[in-house]
């Protein structure tokens, strides 16, 4: 018996991965097939160009790779053998056109996922079956192992430590330290860049410009993420995206390129398929940020946070991983949408802003104004107002929607979305819609309703 | 500075150039046809029209999160002699703990050459003046994705709508784009109808930023 770790997988040579020797692509292999059957993991970067260049030809100075299996989960190794299992994707420069959301992987697509984009082809492995493991190899240093036939005598003998480690040699999630040879346990060392790591599920991703600079947008985010109550939707929503839900990846950022008067977006985000992670990027302007109440920042998130579920439920639709009875029980006021057309034998529907609005007034405002309340339930004013005022913070950003035209507090809630994202203004104030003052607001401000202050 | 005011610098004409009368003269029948049934309460736009044959209007807000105030509102006097170019902007007064908002009219000259690239682009027919695709953006390029034989969703939540007005004496239309840079540059290309709001609103704006630096 030998125990192999994972950073020994550069002592034997790269090749191929249907080699009948041991090579680095089997072992690795070997340890995708164990993270996959133990933790579910199913998606693997790689951050070693060399492991399965050959399979990466194509753009070799890609330093970004992904390999993704495509059979069941939990399936076990097996079913990863002879057949068509595995996606290669590697990034590469986001051109100007041409990429798009929505697509599936096939042989050498181009997918954009947030702000990166991907060469992604399928590959099949031709591991024989059942796989058998060559014996060990000769660790003194006088061949190649038993298995022979082309790999190159593995590079053991003294451990130097550290400073025999390659840059970049490194599998990302989970990586085991440099220059482990020898006796002794394997400590993981967690990822020090802010990635997707599945072995602590951070299913949320919080920018470095985001944690540095405004650090109570992180304590939002976590309160979010302690916040449950499954009985609604946006609950579950904000459930699945902040904490239960690791196939959702959402990373926030601080944004300074938007304009002021815009608080942010959610990009459009992708699936490789319908089983696979989800990933999108939330944009929070600075001047929000940094001008606006606490509780309108966490409404914010919240408003952007359900795009981002909106999107996942629908790319999930869109790659059968979900029928349109589940979408529909999910989002009644969404069927039927509009349909685009039919395309593979599937209708396409138009999902974009409006409808994702429209199905937020209609469905979720009591929900997310719940979520506030929950996140600061604001003992110096009473319930009765602290609860009006919430409510019109969380319309904020839903007033092109049908269900905001018929209410006869709108201007109410214009003076409640501009006096919480704007912590300078004080009681009398203005409201301007579209060029036009329209009202005074004369009641409330953020300062006479204890709200907090910005999130710097 | 009140409008009043602003008004008399509006007589200092440039001179006349026959062809732009006859693009300008075309502009206002292709608006004509395009009509919209809304009445003009726009009192800016009224007393331009008093010496501009044509007046674009336009402005921005978020579609989602943000102040829907949708300041600048930048307005275009167009005559087949020249221009005029006027931004409405609010902003806060100075001082501590005040609220209270200015609106400023600021103008500048609308020159003659970019007068002309923008009636220009009334010569096309495709060109739809009451275009509105606020919930169906994502549809054009839909639909070019089915010709192009790889069906595609492309869709991008909580970006800007603009608004784009223009007028005459005797009608006036109303066009409201949704993220249309991001669509025309990220999505898919060809949409007249952006095309053409983006080269407005580019050619409007860029007048803005050289005025705005050459003066800070």
């Amino acid at each position: 018996m030998h125990l192999y770790r994972a950073n020994d997988y550069d002592e034997f040579s790269f090749g191929a991965i249907d080699s009948n020797v041991v090579t680095a692509e089997r072992i690795i292999l070997k340890i995708m097939e164990l993270d996959e059957s133990i933790f579910g993991i199913r998606e693997f970067q790689l951050t070693d160009t060399l492991l399965f260049d050959a399979y990466f030809k194509e753009a070799a100075d890609s330093n970004m790779r992904t390999i993704k299996i495509k059979t069941d989960p939990h399936s076990g190794f097996n079913s990863l053998v002879n057949s068509n299992v595995a996606t290669f994707c590697q990034q590469q420069n986001c051109p100007t056109s041409s990429f798009a959301g929505g697509q599936s992987p096939t042989k050498a697509t181009a997918i954009r996922v947030g702000t990166r984009c991907f060469t992604c082809f399928d590959f099949t492995l031709t591991i024989e079956d059942p796989f058998v493991w060559p014996p060990d190899p000769d660790f003194t240093g006088g061949g190649g192992g038993t298995g022979g036939g082309g790999s190159t005598p593995p590079n053991t003998g003294n451990c130097t430590g550290v400073s025999t480690c390659r840059p970049g040699t490194l599998i990302e999630v989970g990586r085991i330290p440099c220059g482990g040879c020898g006796p002794g346990p394997i400590v993981v060392v967690p990822p020090d860049v802010p990635t997707f790591n599945p072995y602590t599920a951070d299913t949320v991703i919080i920018d470095p410009t985001l944690r540095t600079n405004f650090p109570c947008v992180a304590r939002i985010i976590d309160s979010l993420t302690s916040y449950a109550n499954m009985n609604a939707l946006a609950q579950v929503a904000l459930k699945e995206v902040f904490g239960i839900n690791q196939r959702i990846h959402l990373t926030f950022i601080a944004d300074n390129s938007l304009p002021i008067d815009e608080d942010g977006h959610t990009e459009s985000g992708n699936l490789y398929n319908g089983d696979s992670i989800y990933a999108t990027t939330v944009h929070l302007n600075e001047w929000m940020l940094t001008h606006s109440t606490q509780e309108y920042i966490a409404s914010t998130i919240i408003h952007e946070s359900i795009h981002a579920f909106i999107q996942y439920k629908y790319q999930q639709y869109l790659y059968g991983n979900i029928d349109s009875t589940q979408f529909k029980t999910l989002f009644p006021l969404y069927w039927p949408p509009r349909s685009l057309g039919q395309a593979n034998g599937q209708y396409i529907y138009s999902m974009g802003n409006s409808p994702q609005h429209t199905a937020m007034a209609a469905n979720m405002i009591n929900i997310m104004k719940q979520a506030l309340v929950s996140l600061y339930p604001n003992s110096h004013i009473n319930e009765l107002t602290r609860d009006s005022v919430y409510k019109a913070i969380v319309w904020g950003g839903l007033e092109n929607t049908p269900s905001f035209s018929v209410r006869s507090d709108t201007l109410f809630i214009y003076a409640m979305t501009n006096m919480a994202r704007d912590t300078s203004l004080h009681i009398p104030f203005n409201i301007s819609l579209n060029g036009t003052t329209i009202g005074n607001h004369y009641q409330y401000d953020s300062h006479n309703l204890s709200l907090l202050k910005s999130c710097q | 500075m009140p409008i009043k005011i602003l008004l008399y610098f509006f007589w200092i004409l440039p001179l006349l150039c026959g062809g732009c009368y006859i693009s300008v003269e075309n502009a206002r029948k292709k608006i004509l046809a395009q009509k919209s049934v809304e009445n003009n309460t726009d009192s800016i736009v009224n007393q331009m029209l008093r010496t501009y044959p044509i007046v674009l209007k336009k402005y921005s807000t978020p579609s989602g999160r943000g102040t829907k105030a949708g300041f600048p509102v930048d307005y275009a006097g167009i005559s087949a002699n020249g221009g005029i170019l006027i931004r409405l902007s609010q902003k806060k007064a100075a001082g501590q703990g005040t609220s209270n908002f200015l609106t400023t009219l600021d103008s500048i000259k609308f020159p003659t050459k970019k007068i002309q690239m923008i009636v220009g682009l009334f010569k096309s027919n495709k060109w739809n003046l009451t275009y509105n695709d606020i919930d169906t953006a994502g549809n054009y390029c839909f639909w070019q994705s089915v010709k192009e034989g790889q069906p595609k969703q492309c869709d991008i939540t909580d970006r800007r709508i603009y608004y784009l007005g223009i007028f005459t004496n005797n009608a006036h239309t109303n066009s409201y784009l949704y993220a249309p840079d991001y669509y025309e540059t990220n999505c898919c290309q060809g949409n007249l109808n952006r095309i053409n709001f983006l080269k407005i609103n580019t050619t409007i704006n860029n007048l803005w930023n050289k005025t705005i630096s050459k003066y800070n």
